[in-house]
C-alpha cells in the first residue's frame, strides 16, 4: 500500500514570541519545522507500511527553505519526499497549496491513501485536505483518531464534538487525522543521517502546469497582531490560604453571583 | 438581488449564523436565505429573519457526508444567487466549508470569531498561531465561504416574519464513505458551553497534584473546571 503524506513546514510555534510595542508575533530566527498535527499523520502512515508494507511519499508545498525541513518527514519513515517549491510559496494559503498538491499527486504512479493533519499549526483552518478530497474526487475521512487497513478498506474512528463515527471506505481514500491517534516517534541520529540519502524529487509550480487564476490569493490576511489583553494582574502568592481573598475578588468583579 | 446563504446541521447554531447574516446582509445589501435540509421548521427560519428558505427531502441528506452536501449546498447557493455562504464551524462545518468552498473555486474562512464590514470588503476575525495572535483576514473571490464558530453571534431574535419556501430538486452522486455506527461522547462529560462559572487552567499549573486546589475553588465558585488545549492534549491531565 503506497501512501502520501502532506506536510506543512510552519515557523515552530511554541517559540513565537510577541513583540510587545506593536503585538506583532516575531517570526526571525524561530526554527522551522513540520506542523504538528502532519507528524501525526506522517507517523500513522509509517506505521500502516510497517504493518502492510508499500511506501510513504511526503508531500510538501512552499518556499525553498522545505528542502532542510522535509528531512523530518524522512527521519520519521517517509521513503521519498516530493517537494513543490518557490519564494512564491511562501504562506501558500490553502486553496493554492490544495491546488498543487492535487497536481504533484496527479503526476505520481500509484497511491491508495492520502493523509494529513485536520490543520496546521499556524493557521489551523483545515480546509486543504477537505479542498484535496474534491480536487482528486475522493471521499474524505476526517478527524480520525485511529484507523486500520483491512485489505482494501480503510476503518477509521472519527472524534467529532459530541460523537464517535466508525466509518469504512474502500481506498484510494483521503484521511485527516488529530493529534490523539498517536504520539510521533523521534528519529534516532542514524536515522537522521540517513535521511540526507533519501530520494527527494523537487517540482516548480510551472512544471505542474497548473492553470491558476492570476487574480491573486483567495483569502488575504490584512492583520495579524495578538490580542490586546486586559488582566487585572492580581497575584495571590500563598496559595490555598488565599482562596476567599480570591474568591471575593471574583464576586466583586461581579464574576461570580453566589 | 444577490444573497447570504446560511447552513448549519445544529438547528441553534444555524439561528445565530441568522443573526449574523442579518447584520452582514444588511451593510452589503444582500437578502437572507437559508438551506434547511435537516427536520428545521422554515417559518422559524423565517423568524429568524430569512427571506428565503431552500429544503429538500433528498434521501442522500439524511446523514450528513461532507462531499454530498457539499453538492447540496453548491445547488443551493446557486438557486439563492448566494455570494456570501455562512457555516456553523463545527468539525463537520469545518469539513464541509473547505470541500463547498473548493467546488464553488471560493475563498474560505474557519473558525471566525467576528465578522465586520468596511470600506467594501467583509472581514472575519480568527485566530493562528495557535491563539497567539489574531488574524483579520478576507476573503477574494467573487464567492466567500466562512465558518463561524458556535457562539460568535447571539441566536436571531424572533421577528414578524414570512418569505418563500423553495423545495430543490437535488441533483446529488452518493460517497462511497460508509458509516458504521455512531456514538455519543462521554454521555456524562461535562458540558462546559452550559456553564455559568468556569475556572480556566492552563500551563501556568505546576504539577497535577495542584488541580486539586483548582478544582476546590470551582466548586466553592459553583462552577466547573476547564483548560487550555496543551493540558489536556500534551500533558492529558483533564479529560
Amino acid at each position: 500500500m503506497n501512501i502520501v503524506v502532506c506536510v506543512k513546514q510552519t515557523a515552530d510555534i511554541q517559540q513565537v514570541r510577541i513583540r510587545k510595542e506593536t503585538r506583532e508575533p516575531v517570526l526571525e530566527n524561530v526554527p522551522l519545522t513540520l506542523s504538528n498535527l502532519d507528524k501525526n499523520a506522517l507517523e500513522e502512515a509509517v506505521r500502516l507500511k510497517e504493518k502492510h508494507g508499500g511506501g510513504v511519499i511526503a508531500l510538501s508545498v512552499g518556499p525553498e527553505t522545505l528542502e532542510e525541513t522535509i528531512k523530518e518527514a524522512l527521519a520519521m519513515g517517509a521513503d521519498e519526499a516530493v517537494l513543490v517549491t518557490g519564494p512564491e510559496l511562501e504562506n501558500a494559503e490553502s486553496a493554492l497549496a490544495a491546488a498543487l498538491l492535487a497536481k504533484a499527486i496527479g503526476q505520481m504512479k500509484s497511491w491508495d491513501l492520502i493523509l494529513l493533519g485536520e490543520g496546521s499549526a499556524d493557521n489551523y483552518s483545515g480546509q486543504v485536505g477537505p479542498r484535496l478530497a474534491e480536487l482528486l474526487n475522493l471521499p474524505q475521512v476526517t478527524y480520525a483518531k485511529s484507523m486500520a487497513v483491512e485489505g482494501n478498506t480503510l476503518k477509521a474512528l472519527r472524534s467529532l464534538e459530541d460523537a464517535f463515527e466508525e466509518v469504512e471506505v474502500e481506498l484510494p481514500a483521503l484521511a485527516t487525522v488529530v493529534s490523539e491517534i498517536n504520539e510521533p516517534r523521534i528519529p534516532s541520529v542514524t536515522q537522521i543521517l540517513r535521511a540526507g540519502k533519501k530520494p527527494r524529487k523537487i517540482l516548480r509550480p510551472g512544471d505542474l502546469r497548473a492553470d491558476f487564476k492570476t487574480s491573486g490569493p483567495a483569502v488575504e490576511t490584512l492583520s495579524n497582531l495578538a490580542p490586546v489583553q486586559e488582566r487585572k494582574g492580581i497575584l495571590f502568592r500563598e496559595g490555598l490560604k488565599e482562596m476567599p481573598g480570591l474568591v471575593k475578588a471574583l464576586r466583586e468583579e461581579g464574576l461570580v453571583r453566589r | 438581488m444577490g444573497s447570504i446563504l446560511i447552513f448549519s446541521e445544529r438547528d441553534g447554531l444555524a439561528f445565530e449564523l441568522l443573526h449574523a447574516a442579518q447584520e452582514m446582509g444588511g451593510k452589503m445589501g444582500l437578502e437572507v436565505a437559508a438551506a434547511v435540509w435537516g427536520t428545521g421548521d422554515p417559518q422559524e427560519y423565517f423568524r429568524g429573519g430569512a427571506a428565503k428558505v431552500f429544503t429538500s427531502d433528498h434521501e442522500l441528506l439524511k446523514n450528513f457526508e461532507p462531499s454530498v452536501y457539499a453538492q447540496a449546498l453548491a445547488q443551493a447557493a446557486a438557486a439563492a444567487e448566494a455570494s456570501v455562504i455562512l457555516i456553523g464551524s463545527t468539525r463537520r462545518g469545518k469539513e464541509l466549508a473547505g470541500r463547498l468552498a473548493q467546488k464553488l473555486n471560493a475563498g474560505c474562512l474557519t473558525d471566525v470569531k467576528s465578522l465586520d464590514f468596511k470600506d467594501g470588503r467583509l472581514t472575519g476575525l480568527r485566530n493562528s498561531f495557535g491563539g497567539a495572535a489574531e488574524a483579520v483576514q478576507t476573503v477574494a473571490t467573487e464567492v466567500q465561504v466562512i465558518a463561524i464558530l458556535p457562539r460568535a453571534f447571539e441566536p436571531a431574535e424572533a421577528v414578524e416574519g414570512t418569505g418563500v419556501v423553495t423545495n430543490l430538486d437535488l441533483d446529488l452522486a452518493p460517497s462511497r464513505l460508509k458509516l458504521v455506527r455512531r456514538s455519543e461522547k462521554d454521555p456524562g462529560a461535562a458540558d462546559i458551553a452550559a456553564a455559568e462559572v468556569l475556572v480556566c487552567v492552563g500551563k501556568g499549573l505546576a504539577k497535577q497534584e495542584d488541580l486539586k486546589m483548582i478544582e476546590e475553588l470551582a466548586a466553592a465558585l459553583g462552577g466547573m473546571v476547564a483548560c487550555t488545549k496543551p493540558v489536556a492534549t500534551d500533558l492529558k491531565w483533564l479529560p
